[in-house]
């Protein structure tokens, strides 16, 4: 089979998108600061699948002393299970952890993870180098909870409001870094073309776009 | 379930093993977009010539957008199980129908999704 030799760029929306992503990484946040939070991007673009002999430990058995980076063992062992085995998170697990950490540090902790995951595994599939990361800026977390979150059901509180599918409110917890995430879903995925079964504007029909994405859900055993 | 409908809305009769790799879907290039899927999620050796025989079936711009597509739904998988979100009320019906039929109830995230027990409970 033949290889390309020309590199294949994210349309001009979702790099847009993703430069707003990418740039607030390295900002402080409402629970982390911007060393911290580029540590948890990093950890979630080295994480892959171990094999079964080499699980991750179990988080109540990991220190909680934060490291040169500013995240604990556990800390760690949390961004790289949430990277690669999400599925396995129960909700007694969730929220003993939101329980420790705070939930709403722990919304922020994921969103980043789903944004380095979403900005990488793009870059991965088109077979081009990752991004580097920024510079981290000085400051601290604004400790600034979001209003209208309550328990809708899920493991954390959400968005009492929504305009969608659940899965647009998941981690509405975490304020700005999931409303960035947010347009970055909303431009790689369907953009105003969601409640449209049919695409004609497009280089991949609607069909062809769900069996992607089902596919790559059915892959992660996401069941929702 | 809107690989059903948008499949619908073409006329496409899609069976659901498509979705778990347990049988091709009648959609043009199903076959290159599931390999695509699949070496992009697995991240190996493979993924270089499922990039190029997908390019070469349908050109540069779908493939961007193909590569778009599995990213972004690695993400979205992320969020949903990292925050529990419950099933959409509009989806649970659904689910009820394909949730025996193609094991669904074997996956991890089943015990963990609110909502999924009552409707593999319908199902069942």
């Amino acid at each position: 089979m033949a290889r390309m030799t020309n590199t294949l760029e994210l349309q001009p929306i979702v790099a847009g998108h993703a430069d707003a992503v990418w740039a607030a990484l390295g900002e402080p946040g409402a629970w982390w600061t911007g060393a911290e939070r580029l540590a948890i991007a990093k950890i979630a673009r080295i994480s892959a699948p171990r094999p079964l002999w080499d699980r991750v430990p179990a988080l109540d058995t990991l220190s909680r002393d934060r490291g040169v980076e500013g995240l604990s063992p556990f800390l760690v062992a949390l961004a790289e299970r949430l990277a690669v085995e999400p599925s396995l998170f129960s909700r007694d697990e969730v929220q003993a952890i939101a329980a420790e950490i705070g939930d709403a540090a722990y919304a922020e902790l994921a969103s980043v993870i789903c944004s380095v995951v979403a900005i990488d595994q793009a870059a991965t599939a088109l077979g081009n180098p990752y991004r580097s990361f920024p510079a981290p800026e000085a400051g601290d977390p604004s400790r600034v909870r979001p209003e209208g979150m309550a328990d809708v059901g899920g493991h954390i509180e959400m968005s009492e409001v929504n305009f969608g599918p659940n899965v647009a409110r998941s981690l509405s917890l975490a304020g700005a870094d999931h409303t960035r995430w947010q347009m970055l879903t909303f431009t790689m995925y369907a953009g105003e073309g969601f409640a449209e079964m049919v695409w004609d504007d497009r280089a991949l029909s609607r069909p062809q776009v769900e069996l992607l994405a089902a596919r790559t859900s059915a892959l992660n055993e996401c069941f929702y | 379930m809107l690989l059903g409908l948008s499949s619908d809305a073409i006329d496409a009769d899609i069976e659901l093993g498509a979705v778990t790799g347990q049988a091709e879907a009648p959609i043009p290039h199903s076959a290159e977009l599931a390999n695509f899927a699949e070496a992009s999620w697995r991240r190996d050796g493979s993924l270089d010539d499922a990039r190029a025989a997908l390019l070469a079936a349908l050109g540069a711009a779908a493939l961007v957008e193909a590569a778009q597509t599995v990213a972004i739904f690695r993400s979205l998988n992320i969020a949903a199980d990292s925050s529990g979100i419950p099933l959409d009320d509009g989806w649970r019906e659904s689910a009820e129908e394909f949730i025996g039929e193609l094991g669904l109830d074997k996956f991890s995230t089943a015990a963990n999704t609110p909502g999924f027990l009552a409707a593999s409970d319908v199902s069942g």
